[in-house]
């Protein structure tokens, strides 16, 4: 097997092992901390493929961003110092099923597929390019998303401000 | 590009900018004045947006945002003009009657009506992309926005269930939409609708492919769950009651209205030519036939059994997207006619379930309590509030789709395509549906006409906002209009359809 | 041997970048005692001797920081008999990590031509290599937090909840404030911006970014402080009150976090002198310039040329070495100031702290950056 492909299978478990984890752990600062792994991991994936800008701005926006809201949120939460069971898992008998099956659905399919083939460009300036591409076919979706960013600000400040007194 | 191309878009802008307006409004209006004009504020933006339509609806079709090979990733056209009136007056009407309800809650109504007209922005972005990329981010928009109106009611314990649950619903939902992307991406190698339709059509290898079906599959799940179709439903009665009654309204209509025209978009135009038997897209028609019927019949069945009228009036709606669906199947199978008629459908849909929510809202300002949407905690109300009851037994009875309303004309053009696409079976499930659903609507007003007043009732507490009065009479018009003269909106739902080419 | 040779140009880049980090490290502890005994009238450590031939060397208590790690090393490791066994023992290396991978991005010299191939004096040359540093630093909140949390300790969970919410706020402002620069130099890549400092504002100013872009530096050498979470921004600590995330740490795992933050002092230096010190350019020292020598012939090489009209030839290698000596001396002045601020500033408290970075700084530098933007589109 070529270095490369190690590399790869290397990140790819981590990120199953570490989602997997997340998924399963009681404990929540566990959890955050597997997501940690997996989204890491998919970060280095992206590298691995020349991604590289796609790859830093997973870093800054899920494991430098979300994660650590995540990790503040659930420090926030009571008794943290015990959540050893504080995500208690129901159902997962059904829930494995569901999931082995989807599993096995999709496995299938993607052995069964003959995936396109984009060339991977060895290294360059992909910054550049992006920037193009956003600022220029893509930029309707690139300034409807400063909409949806602005709706999501708005309502977690409505949700996490003081009340107003009632008139 | 200059800036005179992008006036086909100038409604979702006016929306955008009067949504800012408010979100300052709200920061600098004085604290005394209650910023009492926010809601005439939205109200003007969705006017003048409303008029920029009308005005642009005979234009040529507008591609915008031209991508490699000459892609629009934007188009808008007759059809997603129509779309568009459709939820500005969606937003337009929930706008009217959220005024009193809102005050009365407290909220921040800049915040509110800010975040109303981001997601019909999103919604507008949705009907009119051409490309899948763009309609998820549309899709987002619009999700966003609504999760965080349903919440606003933090204080109170069922809107933050229903809030939670919309949400964590929705996010699953994006998921799976956006592993299907992906998946989709992998096999046709675009997101483009015009890319996918050649992928679909005849002769290309690529329909055999196992993953694409997956990956179109998930997609569709990411639809079902917007619309609340049958195994995708669970969310739909907890969030519609708990959520404030007018965003419920929203939320039931503008939501679902945004959901089935792009999907009835990404039908005709992405999937141009692949649901025809020859090709091996029989098992979508055969996907979507039982979608609708499940969804018809365990909406209409779970309708039967609520007690309270906002659950009951949930149920429903999943029971109206099941009759939706039965006009996709016939698009599907390339009968035009059943696209205009799903328009027609929507568009009555809108005024009538809008309606029915409004006079709740109405009713819950003036009685008082959270008991108040039992059946029971109705009694008698035909007489204490007349007008409002009157108002509820028209839309009640358009919703069961009895003539002379809206709801009627909405079933009969979608059935009718149905019948001539062939899907007998189909139309039979759908009237049996409309006849379980005569039963329950009428429970209604029974509750309100027949039933002994209890007591003398409790005094109302709270002034009636001309507002919501305004916003119930429009509602109330355009059921009847659309009962009386379908005859002008199915026309121009079909020269809708036809602009989709 | 041949084949090899890439990789020990990389190793030897590596091995640099190491001993800039860790051979800083224990040098600015030391520095940082002493000076703050001469701020504050003490005489300071100066007890670690070394006694050779019989005669005791203190060398100004310049042996402190290796009885330090001496120490450190050879202490019993305690945990507490609540904490969370494998996160406490992973977050002093989570801590650390980030602060060593920053530093890769920093370019400490120019290219070099050798044997006819270009080798860059940097560890890694990324497209996107300012962002490269938010994105590694930012893991560095989780050493924090787990540390917090790990330790079943009150006051380590105070002081990881204020460590993250604090480093969280200034990360916003920290990457706004560079965007400034991002948008005047027209590149993400640290080198890159290094060499566009290396031009001449009117014929006699170096265009480094503290010139063209003073609020940025201000805002940016602001966040990066609070970022390390030093005096005046050290909530997270409060020797005072709450001691902080590691409260519970003894031995070396203590020493990580400790030397995690020294190394950071190094980062922040360097980052620092490459966005807005001009990194290792030397004013008026030019690449491909012409120079007349004393015969009368002119050649193209690199070397000074004065604003005022003098010229000194020096050569490749010699104006290399002074830009790489020019890069030392700044990395290591910017580390100074910054111990010196920690000594001369009074602590802000906790609100303190959030309202300056989130109602004052945030909104100055998205200020700065609109103003910048609309300046470099206009020019």
């Amino acid at each position: 097997m070529p270095l490369s492909d190690l590399v790869f299978y290397l990140f790819a478990a981590m990120v199953v092992v570490g989602a997997a984890g997340a998924a399963i752990s009681q404990n929540l600062v566990y959890a955050a901390f597997l997501l940690l792994a997996a989204l890491f991991g998919v970060a280095a994936i992206f590298a691995w493929l020349s991604a590289d800008y796609v790859a830093i701005t997973q870093t800054i926006v899920y494991v430098g961003g979300i994660l650590v809201l995540f990790l503040f949120a659930v420090m926030l939460t009571n008794r943290i110092t015990d959540a050893r069971h504080s995500n208690p898992a129901v159902g997962k008998r059904p829930a494995a099923l569901v999931s082995l099956g989807l599993f096995g659905v999709l496995a299938y399919v993607s052995i069964e597929t003959p995936w396109k083939h984009f060339d991977v460009p060895a290294g360059g300036e992909t910054t550049h390019l992006l920037g193009q591409a956003l600022l220029s076919t893509y930029v309707l979706p690139f300034e409807v998303l400063s909409v949806l960013l602005l709706a999501a600000l708005v309502g977690a400040v409505v949700m996490s401000r003081k009340e107003t007194p009632k008139p | 590009m200059s800036v005179n191309e992008l006036l086909p878009l100038l409604p979702a802008g006016v929306l955008v900018v009067f949504g800012l307006l408010l979100l300052l409004y709200e920061v600098f209006s004085n604290q005394s004045e209650q910023r009492r004009y926010s809601a005439h504020l939205a109200v003007l933006g969705f006017a003048i947006a409303l008029t920029v339509v009308a005005f642009q609806l005979r234009d040529p079709t507008a591609s915008l945002f031209l991508g490699p090979g000459g892609l629009a990733s934007l188009v808008v056209d007759a059809f997603a003009r129509v779309a568009f009136i459709l939820l500005m007056v969606a937003g337009l009407v929930a706008c009217l009657l959220s005024p009193g309800y809102a005050k009365n809650a407290g909220h921040s109504l800049g915040e509110y009506y800010g975040l109303l007209m981001f997601s019909v922005a999103g919604m507008m972005i949705m009907v009119s992309a051409a490309d899948l990329a763009t309609f998820f981010v549309g899709l987002e928009t619009m999700s966003v926005a609504v999760y965080a109106l349903t919440a606003l009611r933090r204080r109170d314990v069922r809107s933050t269930e229903a809030a939670l649950k919309y949400f964590l619903m929705g996010a699953f939902a994006t998921a799976f939409f956006l592993f299907g992307l992906a998946l989709v991406f992998g096999t046709v190698g675009s997101l483009h609708l015009t890319h996918l339709a050649e992928a679909m059509s005849t002769g290309t290898t690529l329909l055999r492919e196992p993953l694409l079906h997956v990956g179109l599959l998930l997609i569709l799940v990411g639809f079902a769950f917007k619309v609340a179709a049958f195994p995708f439903h669970m969310w739909a009665p907890d969030a519609y009651e708990g959520a404030p009654t007018p965003v419920t309204g929203f939320m039931a209509v503008a939501v679902k209205t945004a959901a089935f025209v792009s999907l009835l978009r990404l039908i005709v135009v992405g999937f141009d030519g692949a649901m025809s038997s020859q090709t091996g897209g029989a098992s979508w028609t055969v996907l979507l036939e039982a979608l609708s019927i499940s969804t018809i019949l365990v909406g209409n069945a779970l309708a039967l059994t609520q007690r309270s009228i906002k659950r009951m009036l949930a149920y429903s709606s999943v029971a109206h997207s099941g009759y939706v669906f039965i006009g996709l199947t016939a698009v599907a199978e390339g009968e035009a006619s059943a696209g205009a008629g799903i328009l027609f459908y929507l568009a009555a849909y809108t005024a009538m379930t809008l309606g029915a929510f409004g006079v709740l809202a109405y009713l819950e300002r003036r009685e008082g309590g959270s008991e108040a949407e039992r059946f029971g905690a109705y009694a008698g109300i035909g007489f204490r509030h007349p007008a409002a009851s009157a108002l509820m037994a028209l839309f009640v009875v358009s919703l069961a789709g009895l003539p002379p309303t809206g709801g009627f004309f909405g079933k009969l053009f979608v059935f009718s395509a149905a019948l001539r696409a062939g899907h007998t079976g189909l139309v039979l499930i759908g009237v049996l549906g409309s006849v379980i659903g005569v039963y329950y609507y009428l429970r209604v007003i029974v509750a309100f006409y027949m039933r002994d007043v209890p007591e003398p009732g409790p005094t109302p507490s709270a002034t009636p906002s001309a507002e919501l009065g305004f916003g119930l009479l429009i509602a109330a018009i355009l059921v009847v209009v659309l009962g009386v003269v379908p005859g002008p909106l199915i026309e121009l739902g079909r020269a809708a359809i036809a602009s989709l080419g | 041997m041949e084949a090899y040779t890439p990789y020990l140009w990389d190793l030897g880049r590596i091995a640099f970048m190491f001993a800039i980090c860790l051979g800083l490290a224990g040098p600015l502890t030391w520095a940082e005692r002493r000076q703050s005994a001469m701020i504050q009238d003490r005489i300071g450590p100066n007890r670690a001797a070394l006694t050779l031939f019989g005669r005791e060397i203190r060398a100004f208590g310049l042996f402190h920081p290796i009885a330090d790690v001496i120490k450190l090393i050879t202490k019993e490791d305690t945990i507490n008999i609540h904490a969370d066994r494998f996160l406490y023992n992973v977050a002093p290396f989570i801590a650390l990590f980030p602060a060593l991978m920053t530093f890769a991005v920093v370019p400490f010299g120019p290219d070099i031509t050798v044997g006819g191939e270009v080798h860059r004096l940097q560890v890694a040359r990324m497209d996107a290599g300012i962002l490269v540093v938010f994105a590694i630093s930012s893991i560095a909140v989780f050493g924090v937090t787990l540390a917090g949390y790990a330790s079943a300790s009150k006051f380590a969970l105070l002081g990881g909840l204020r460590a993250s919410a604090q480093m969280i706020s200034y990360e916003v402002t920290m990457g706004l404030s560079v965007l400034g620069l991002v948008l005047i130099f027209g590149t993400l890549e640290p080198s890159a911006m290094v060499v566009a400092q290396g031009e001449l504002i009117g014929g006699w100013l170096p265009r480094w970014g503290v010139f063209v872009q003073p609020l940025s530096f201000i805002i940016f050498f602001t966040a990066a402080i609070a970022e390390n979470k030093r005096i005046p921004f050290d909530m997270a600590e409060g020797e005072s009150e709450i001691v902080g995330y590691f409260v519970e740490y003894s031995g070396m795992k203590f020493g990580m976090f400790f030397m995690a933050e020294y190394i950071e002092i190094t980062v922040v230096a360097g980052l620092l002198t490459t966005l807005f010190f001009g990194g290792w350019q030397v004013p008026y020292l030019m690449d491909g310039v012409e120079f007349v020598n004393a015969a009368g012939t002119t050649i193209v090489g690199t070397g000074f040329h004065f604003p005022w009209g003098g010229q000194l030839y020096t050569g490749e290698w010699v104006g290399a070495g002074l830009r790489v000596g020019a890069f030392l001396f700044k990395l290591i002045f910017l580390c100074w100031l910054q111990l010196m601020l920690r000594w001369t500033l009074p602590r802000f408290r906790y609100d303190q702290v959030m309202t300056l970075g989130w109602r004052r700084l945030l909104p100055l530098s998205l200020a700065n950056l609109v103003l910048t933007a609309a300046v470099v589109l206009l020019i």
